[in-house]
This record gives C-alpha cells, structure tokens and sequence, in this order.
C-alpha cells in the first residue's frame, strides 16, 4: 500500500484482481450483447 | 466485486493482496524495526490518513480516486487486524474472502432483479459478517 510498501506478492495479486474485474466485464458486456441479439 | 461477480482469480489477487499487507507491511516491518505489530500498524494507519489530505494534488481524477479508494481499503483492513490480532491473520484473510464471495453469491443467485435487493443483500452481509 501506499506507505506499507508494494510486495511483488501484492503487486501480483492486484494484477490478478484487476484482470479479473476487467475479464468479468467482458464476459458479461457478451451475455448481454447475446441476449440483446437472441431478443431476451 | 460487489455485482461485477468475484472470479477464483480475483479472490486469490485479493488473498495475495491482503496476505502481504499483512507479512510485508506489518510483521516484516515490524522486526526489521523492532517494534511491536499494533504499533506498525497504528503507524501504517496514520501515514495514510495523512497520504489522503494529500491526495487532492492528483489531477486524474479516476487514479485519485483508486488511490483514496485502495489506502482506505487498506486503511480499514488494519483497523480490522488490530481488532482481530495479527496472530490469526489467516484465518482473517479466509473470512474476508468468505465474506465477498457470499456477496456476489447471494446477489446472483437470488436476489438480482428482486425489489429491495441492494436492501436485503446489505442485511445478509450484516447477518454474515457477526458470524
């Protein structure tokens, strides 16, 4: 953390972390874009 | 996180995370300092309340906001291992976990769409996190 001081372990896990926010999203702007098109 | 869903890889970036808040930020600190944890952490506390009246200074204002957002989640992270005891930290580190991967459990498979659900998800998450 700011002040705590950054590990490589924690720089990895909020790599991790945010991947998978982001790869969340993704997956989800998908289902929606399918249900859009599949008229759900 | 709270409605985007926890994925197994973000609960175990958060582990990590919380993992080395924890052996990196306090115990490591602490020996290489020889001073006692509790005191570590009151000063880790302290120097991030002092890091967020400074924060103002970043112009972008979404990085300011994660920064903010991650010193104050850190923040209160230390607060809750001064409350619970170093000692068990990884017992902490599980029951947080627990506690977001309940959240987004919940929400997805029975409350979503429902009226009050935001309501009742907070209730739960009260219920959840006396246990």
């Amino acid at each position: 953390m700011p002040l705590c001081g950054f590990n490589k372990e924690m720089l990895e896990g909020l790599k991790k972390f945010h991947e998978g926010l982001a790869e969340q999203r993704i997956d989800k702007s998908s289902e929606e874009k399918q249900d859009f098109l599949e008229g759900n | 996180m709270a409605f985007c869903g926890f994925n197994k890889d973000m609960l175990n970036g958060i582990w990590l995370f919380h993992k080395g808040l924890v052996e990196h930020g306090i115990i490591e600190r602490s020996k290489k300092k020889s001073q006692m944890t509790d005191e570590t952490i009151s000063k880790e506390i302290k120097d991030m309340e002092r890091f967020q009246k400074e924060l103002f200074r970043i112009e972008d204002a979404e990085i300011r906001e994660l920064i903010k957002t991650l010193t104050e989640y850190a923040c209160a992270f230390y607060k809750l291992l001064q409350r619970e005891g170093v000692k068990d930290y990884k017992k902490l580190i599980e029951k947080l976990n627990n506690l977001y991967f309940e959240m987004d459990n919940k929400f997805y498979s029975e409350l979503e769409g429902k009226p009050n659900d935001m309501k009742q998800l907070a209730i739960y998450m009260d219920k959840l996190s006396k246990e």
